[in-house]
């Protein structure tokens, strides 16, 4: 069975600005928000099967509702965030505790080098044919020869890929790290465009190598790496993206997006999902919706 | 030109960090070779690329080095070179780095800077606050001078073997008596012609074996055609030149007839006296008592000469430097701006020479004794190419080369 974590909007508000998205002459409606997370909560025990965990809120935390944000989990593994901004620190000892509570092998990343957890680290099935395997036209010298790329994993070794965002909150070296802790493949990719800071804002991976996604939110770089990594990509349209349509929780073929991207809906149910649109307006006011709200323990 | 070596660790190939990293190397207006690539060998492994990264100015770097930290590059070598004062007079410090011929770069204050006059087995001097660095001979160390200690913040740049065409391609091979000396003395002409074009100079060092064979007129004719700008030599070239433009002879024998001339043995004292008499080579060309040969048209055409003595001199001539460490600074001074030197038919000034050139310097080692050549060409430069001939042929054809093939004219006496 599914597992995730959410964090009740207790204390939910907007009281700093560290995203375009933020003001605080534009506040949170506590009720509205109130009955928006329980709708998604509902949609995802009720509808989706998803078994939910809570986490106490904490007052001096509003941001705490965002538990994406809290770290990755792998197996009974929590590798917990840096953040970026101070605004946000203090969260990252209450996850800490809470996972180390449960049994967890709590990881840290170095001192410095910043991580935002599932909210700039997305889980991709790893193609096994030639697809997968970038062009090299730029790099000289490069040869393949003799190693095994192209194949599948190794035994004990997980055949995912991670995609990894970077630029706005994690920073690339924090993708080394990652790499290095859980013995994966990490395919970081640049965020250029500061509406869209974590990559969950911009790319929702799908089952069987699909993905949501909103490519001008990437440099062209990464944009390349990802439709190497993705087979079926839905390109958001612009307001659909603004919509936070990539910020969509997905478990089998189940979505949660947030209310207002038809285009997005119609494509998801082209492809055989069941698609429940739930309105989060009041937790886009701090630049974040379906996604953002939901830390994945296992799936 | 600046150079700054980076590393990318990571999932780089895919993500394709590198390239882009590549690709903002070349924006930023910089130059890039990869020095080594390690792709990792399934897809978890993450991959290692060392990057030389060059720019012309210091802006550009800065911007590309810190582009890449963004793309989580490291910078290598992240150490400045490691000074130490000099406790005395004419030496080093303990432990003072020793220099190669090779072009080096030192960290200083965070940043990679160049090596001033290149030249084998001499100390870094700095100077900190003009962020210079400089070789210096040992001799000329002064008492609390800084110099480079360690091997830390200094990297050698290595001397890439000359891209040329086949005409002396084959002549890096071995010593050997047995090969194509036409083809080789087009080949070094066309090496005279290169440094002309990249606007380098061209060095003579000569031995008398010039004059005695006679092959002097052959070297004027290159002399006066512009295409040696400074000539080192050591007495006995000068003097049996002048010899010969004073009395037709080269150690007594006549170079027209072959023969030894009747107190010919002489000639060159007497001619040394002369030109001591008259003060100098300079004045005895003015006053009209030298009118030919080789000093004679370097005078003419304002070709920088260095004569360096050696303890067999006769006389000297007035214009020989009798102090060996003098001659060292004198030809130091003199091979600024050199791109190709040719040494014909002499071990002691070339290996002098040689000693002072850095490996980006072209030379050409002429003799008829193939261990000379071989001697010359061990100094351990890719830039060193040997031909055994003798010298008379190989003038005569290079100055036919470019002064074509008339006949060299007569001498008087």
């Amino acid at each position: 069975m599914a597992r995730a974590l959410m964090c009740r909007p207790d204390y939910y508000g907007i009281r700093y600005e560290i995203n375009p998205w933020m003001r605080t002459s534009r506040d949170a409606d506590p009720i509205r928000a109130r009955e928006q997370w329980e709708e998604l909560h509902n949609t995802l025990t009720r509808r989706m099967g998803v078994q939910v965990e809570l986490i106490e809120p904490d007052e001096a935390w509003p941001d705490m509702v965002f538990t994406a944000n809290a770290g990755l989990v792998v197996g009974r593994r929590f590798v917990a965030s840096n953040f970026r901004y101070p605004q946000r620190a203090g969260e990252a000892p209450l996850y800490w505790k809470w996972f180390a509570a449960r049994g967890y092998t709590c990881v840290a990343l170095p001192p410095g080098r910043f991580f935002e957890g599932e909210g700039d680290a997305l889980w991709a099935e790893s193609g096994t044919g030639s697809g997968t395997v970038p062009q090299f036209g730029t790099v000289p010298g490069l040869s393949r020869a003799g190693s095994n790329w192209g194949q599948s994993q190794t035994a004990g070794l997980s055949p995912a890929v991670l995609v990894a965002g970077y630029h706005f909150r994690s920073d690339l070296e924090s993708h080394g790290a990652l790499a290095e802790v859980l013995g994966c493949q990490v395919v970081s990719v640049e965020l250029r465009d500061k509406r869209f800071y974590h990559l969950d804002t911009c790319l929702a991976p799908l089952e069987g190598r699909g993905a949501i996604w909103y490519p001008p939110a990437f440099d062209d770089y990464a944009q390349k790496a990802i439709r190497e990594v993705f087979a079926d990509l839905i390109e958001l349209e612009p307001a659909e993206a603004l919509r936070f349509g990539a910020n969509a929780v997905v478990l089998d073929r189940a979505a949660v997006v947030n209310a207002g991207c038809p285009r997005l809906v119609a494509a998801l149910a082209d492809r055989g999902y069941e698609v429940f649109s739930v309105d989060l307006s009041e937790f886009i006011k701090a630049g974040g919706a379906a996604k953002c709200l939901v830390l994945w323990l296992e799936r | 030109m600046l150079v700054e070596t980076v590393e990318l660790h990571g999932h780089i190939i895919d993500s394709l960090t590198l390239p882009k990293a590549l690709d903002a190397i070349i924006e930023l207006g910089g130059q890039f070779s990869i020095e080594r690539l390690d792709v990792g060998r399934t897809r978890a492994d993450q991959s290692t690329c060392r990057i030389r990264v060059e720019t012309a100015r210091q802006e550009q770097m800065d911007s590309i080095v810190e582009r890449l930290r963004d793309l989580g590059a490291g910078v290598a070598d992240e150490r400045d070179a490691q000074l130490a004062a000099s406790p005395k007079d004419g030496a080093f410090p303990e432990d003072f780095y020793a220099t190669t011929n090779l072009l080096t770069h030192i960290r200083l204050g965070g940043r990679w800077i160049e090596v001033e006059r290149t030249e084998m087995d001499k100390a870094i001097a700095v100077d900190p606050r003009a962020k210079k660095a400089w070789t210096v001979p040992m001799a000329k160390a002064r008492r609390g001078q800084l110099f480079v200690v360690g091997h830390g913040g200094v990297r050698v740049e290595p001397q890439e073997r000359p891209k040329v065409e086949e005409g002396f391609s084959f002549m890096t091979s071995a010593v050997s008596t047995e090969k194509p000396k036409l083809v080789q003395t087009r080949a070094v002409a066309d090496l005279m012609r290169q440094a002309r074009r990249a606007g380098r100079k061209i060095l003579l060092v000569g031995g008398p074996a010039i004059i005695h064979t006679g092959s002097g007129p052959h070297l004027v004719r290159l002399i006066e055609g512009g295409y040696i700008d400074v000539l080192f030599a050591g007495n006995a070239l000068a003097a049996h030149d002048i010899e010969q433009a004073i009395f037709g002879t080269s150690l007594g024998v006549s170079l027209t007839r072959g023969t030894p001339a009747r107190h010919g043995h002489e000639h060159h004292l007497r001619a040394i006296n002369m030109v001591r008499l008259a003060g100098g080579i300079d004045k005895a060309i003015e006053s009209g008592l030298v009118r030919s040969g080789v000093m004679h048209a370097c005078r003419r055409k304002g070709v920088k000469v260095v004569l360096a003595g050696s303890i067999r001199d006769d006389g000297p001539l007035p214009e020989v430097i009798t102090d060996t460490a003098a001659a060292q600074d004198a030809m130091r001074q003199a091979v600024e701006g050199v791109g190709l030197a040719l040494m014909i038919g002499t071990a002691l000034h070339s290996v002098a020479t040689g000693n002072m050139l850095p490996a980006s310097v072209t030379t050409v080692a002429v003799d008829i004794n193939p261990a000379v050549v071989t001697k010359l060409l061990d100094r351990g430069s890719w830039q060193t190419l040997g031909i055994v001939t003798d010298t008379e042929p190989f003038l005569r054809e290079l100055a036919a080369e470019f002064c074509g093939s008339k006949k060299t004219p007569k001498r008087k006496g």
